[in-house]
Parts: C-alpha cells; sequence; structure tokens
C-alpha cells in the first residue's frame, strides 16, 4: 500500500493533471477531493520513507535538504495563487489512501472552519534588527560639566553614561511595544516567534523580533502605510524594521485536537 | 499574479530568506494529529538552516562548501590564522624595528586597558554601594582619568591610531 506526502488543502480546484512534480521520493502532486476541500498530495513511490530517513536526508544532504524544502513551499504558494490554501508542516506523510480520505473526513469542520477564516488574507513577516552603533546621535553622551574636578566629574560622567544607556534601553522597549501595539491593532492576528540567530540569518544587525502577521488583503495598502511608519519610528534607535512576504499561511493555521 | 511571482523568486534569492523560508516550512504549517506517519518537528532548525545557507553560498573559488558545520568553521579558522600569520611576520620584521616596537606597545596598551577598565567598573560598583568615602571617590576617579590619559599618550608615543583592542576569534573582541 502507498504513502501519501501531504503539501497542503484548499477547496476542490479545477484540473487535476498531475503536471507539477512532488518532492524527490514522490510522485507528481494532484488532489484528492472529499466534499467542498481538496488535500494536495504525492504519491510515495521510492521505497519507504519514515522519520529516520527522512530526518537523515535534510540533516545529511544539504542538496536533497534545500531543494525539496523549496518545492514544498512552491507547490503551498502555488495553489495559494489559486485559492485559500493551509499549508501542511513539511514532512507530513500519511499512510494510505483510505486513512487519508479518513483524515479528511475526521478534521472536515476544522478544515472548513480554516479556510473560512484565512480567505482573502496573507501572512507577513515582520522581523526588526538592533545595531547599537547606529543609535541616532541625539541619544549620545552627555556633555561634561566643566566646574567640577577631575576626579568628581568621572564618577559623575560615568553614571550618566550608564543613565544614558538605561534610557536608550527604556526607549527600545517602549517603542517596540509601540510597535507590536500597532501590528496587533492593524492585522487580523499576530505572533511572535524565536528571533533567528545572527550566524543563519547574514544581515549586519541582531534579529531581535521576528513576527508574522496575518493581513486581509483589501487592508495591505493601509497596512504597508503603518510598516513604514513603524521603519520610520524605529529608525532612532538603531533598529531596522524587514518587510517578507506574501507567505503562505504558515503561522496561522494551528488545528486542535481532533 | 505576476508580481508576487516575481517577489517570492527575489526572495529566495537571498540568504536570510532562505533561512526564514526553512523557518516556517519545517517549523510551522497545519500539524495534523492521528495516522500522520513522520513529524520532522524534532530536527535542529539551527543546524539544518545553516547547512542550507552556507551549502547555497559558493566560496571564491567557486566550489560548493561542505555541509559539515566543522568543515566551516575549520576553513574561517584557517583564513584567520592566514590574517595572523601576515602579521606576525609583520610584527617580528627585521628591517623594521619600529613596527615591532608598536606591534608589542599596542599589546601591552591593551592589557593595560583592558586591567583599567575591570577596575573602574570594580570602583563604581563600591561607590554606589556608598562603601567608599567622598575624597577616596574623587581620587579614584583622578586616578583613572590620569591612567587613560596617559594611555592615550603612550597610543602617540607608538604611532597607534587605531582602538585599543584583541581579536580572540571565536571568543570575539577582548575589550
Amino acid at each position: 500500500m502507498n504513502k501519501y506526502y501531504f503539501y497542503c488543502l484548499s477547496h476542490p480546484l479545477a484540473g487535476n493533471e498531475k503536471t507539477a512534480p512532488g518532492l524527490d521520493f514522490s510522485g507528481p502532486v494532484f488532489q484528492i477531493k472529499y466534499k467542498g476541500i481538496s488535500a494536495h498530495v504525492s504519491e510515495i513511490k521510492d521505497g519507504d520513507i519514515n522519520r529516520e530517513n527522512l530526518k537523515e536526508l535534510l540533516e545529511k544532504d544539504s542538496d536533497w535538504a534545500k531543494r525539496n524544502i523549496l518545492r514544498h513551499h512552491r507547490i503551498i504558494a502555488s495553489v495559494g495563487q489559486k485559492d485559500t490554501v493551509i499549508p501542511m508542516k513539511f514532512g507530513t506523510v500519511i499512510s494510505s489512501r483510505k486513512n487519508l480520505e479518513q483524515l479528511l473526513r475526521d478534521y472536515y469542520h476544522q478544515f472548513k472552519k480554516l479556510l473560512k477564516a484565512l480567505k482573502d488574507r496573507q501572512e507577513w513577516g515582520i522581523k526588526i534588527y538592533f545595531e547599537s552603533d547606529r543609535i541616532s546621535s541625539s541619544f549620545s553622551r552627555p556633555k561634561k560639566d566643566k566646574k567640577k574636578s577631575i576626579g568628581e566629574s568621572w564618577y559623575e560622567e560615568k553614571m550618566k553614561n550608564e543613565e544614558t544607556e538605561r534610557k536608550i534601553e527604556q526607549e527600545i522597549e517602549k517603542q517596540l511595544s509601540a510597535a507590536i501595539e500597532t501590528l496587533k491593532d492593524s492585522t487580523d492576528n499576530f505572533v511572535l516567534n524565536i528571533p533567528l540567530p545572527k550566524r543563519l540569518d547574514k544581515h549586519r544587525g541582531e534579529m531581535i523580533i521576528n513576527s508574522s502577521v496575518l493581513v486581509k488583503k483589501e487592508s495591505l495598502p493601509d497596512f504597508s502605510e503603518k510598516i513604514k511608519k513603524i521603519q520610520k519610528d524605529l529608525e532612532p534607535f538603531g533598529l531596522e524594521t524587514e518587510l517578507s512576504g506574501p507567505w503562505p499561511p504558515y503561522n496561522f493555521v494551528s488545528m486542535e485536537k481532533k | 499574479m505576476m508580481i508576487d511571482r516575481n517577489r517570492e523568486q527575489k526572495l529566495f534569492n537571498r540568504h536570510a530568506t532562505l533561512a526564514e523560508a526553512i523557518d516556517r516550512v519545517i517549523e510551522k504549517g497545519a500539524s495534523i494529529q492521528g495516522d500522520v506517519a513522520i513529524s520532522v518537528a524534532e530536527i535542529d532548525l539551527i543546524i539544518l538552516g545553516l547547512h542550507l545557507v552556507i551549502a547555497s553560498a559558493p566560496d571564491k573559488a567557486g566550489n560548493k562548501i561542505s555541509s559539515s558545520e566543522d568543515k566551516i568553521y575549520i576553513r574561517e579558522m584557517e583564513r584567520r590564522i592566514r590574517i595572523m600569520e601576515k602579521n606576525i611576520s609583520r610584527l617580528v620584521s627585521s628591517d623594521d624595528p619600529q613596527k615591532v616596537e608598536k606591534g608589542i606597545a599596542k599589546l601591552v596598551l591593551t592589557l593595560v586597558a583592558l586591567i583599567t577598565d575591570l577596575m573602574e567598573r570594580e570602583a563604581m560598583r563600591k561607590i554606589n554601594r556608598g562603601a567608599v568615602s567622598k575624597t577616596k571617590a574623587e581620587k579614584l576617579g583622578v586616578t583613572f582619568v590620569a591612567i587613560k590619559k596617559k594611555l592615550e599618550e603612550m597610543k602617540n608615543v607608538f604611532g597607534i591610531k587605531e582602538d585599543l583592542n584583541i581579536d580572540l576569534g571565536p571568543l570575539g573582541q577582548l575589550i
């Protein structure tokens, strides 16, 4: 009995030609339809794919991993260009066609509910980076007090410097909270993820915010204005805001337990 | 639609966003219970991502760097050693005793600067705790300012223009 690799779910789409190639170990992508929903899958043909050998391929063969991760993403993105899409996590394999059909029945109401909630919406990524040497000079060190003796002003300057550092830190906290509030208010949904480490992300600064938002397509112009404002507000504090997208709604498809 | 596709293409030409895509594809997405044969959630995203990002950047010779993290580390260390080697030969070049002197002077001055910095922090801590009288605090202050002026002077004497610091490789800068 063949296993199936499950990419994503949408409403049933016209045409089912099996033209797009699936992941390396599987056949072309096609739909398995059930009532008003449709699973985009491909049949696994090359031997058995299990947790161990998939993990090994991902960890040991970087060319394989890159090619297949991006293909998984592109298959989902191309469905997303035609319809609302629910991306499945990479490596979702169902053990038989019968089980897949059972799964569609079991999750039917949840999938329908999610498709409705995600209709006409896009995911965007917002990352904020910090670089201390880009803090605007208006927040820089205090000037010397000429009347004080050298020894006295040493202590005071040190204290003032610490005070300035503290103030900058507080101000950054304040600005970031304000930015997050704006994002929460102007989008349908907002999630904060763990920032990617510097060695993965080639940016000059250090990533301090890694977030994703869900935006209604009709609200995109307003959203883009909000992002521009956040970029402008944060810049003097050495904070750089980067936007990426649109993404399929990877961050907004959490499923409840059956 | 066309614009979206172009943008998507553009996204994946950048390493940072490749990491972002991996983050999403591996870590996020709907996770269904029941009859799912595999879940790769336990794969170390950091290691995987590092392999992919590095593997996608060909090195200067045009070869693809091997996916092993150790090899990447070794290559980086080799690069640093080559830089240091160049500097050592400059430092001990008998043709130019002035340069030797400057190199050693920089090393010594950096250590003095480091020790001063540590002592200064300790002094601040004591003053803030109220453990030091006002006069003593002033004395400490004058001493530190004097040391720093002296360091500046010595830097000028030896013609050292850059900041005093030592690159400790993977450990970062000394000060």
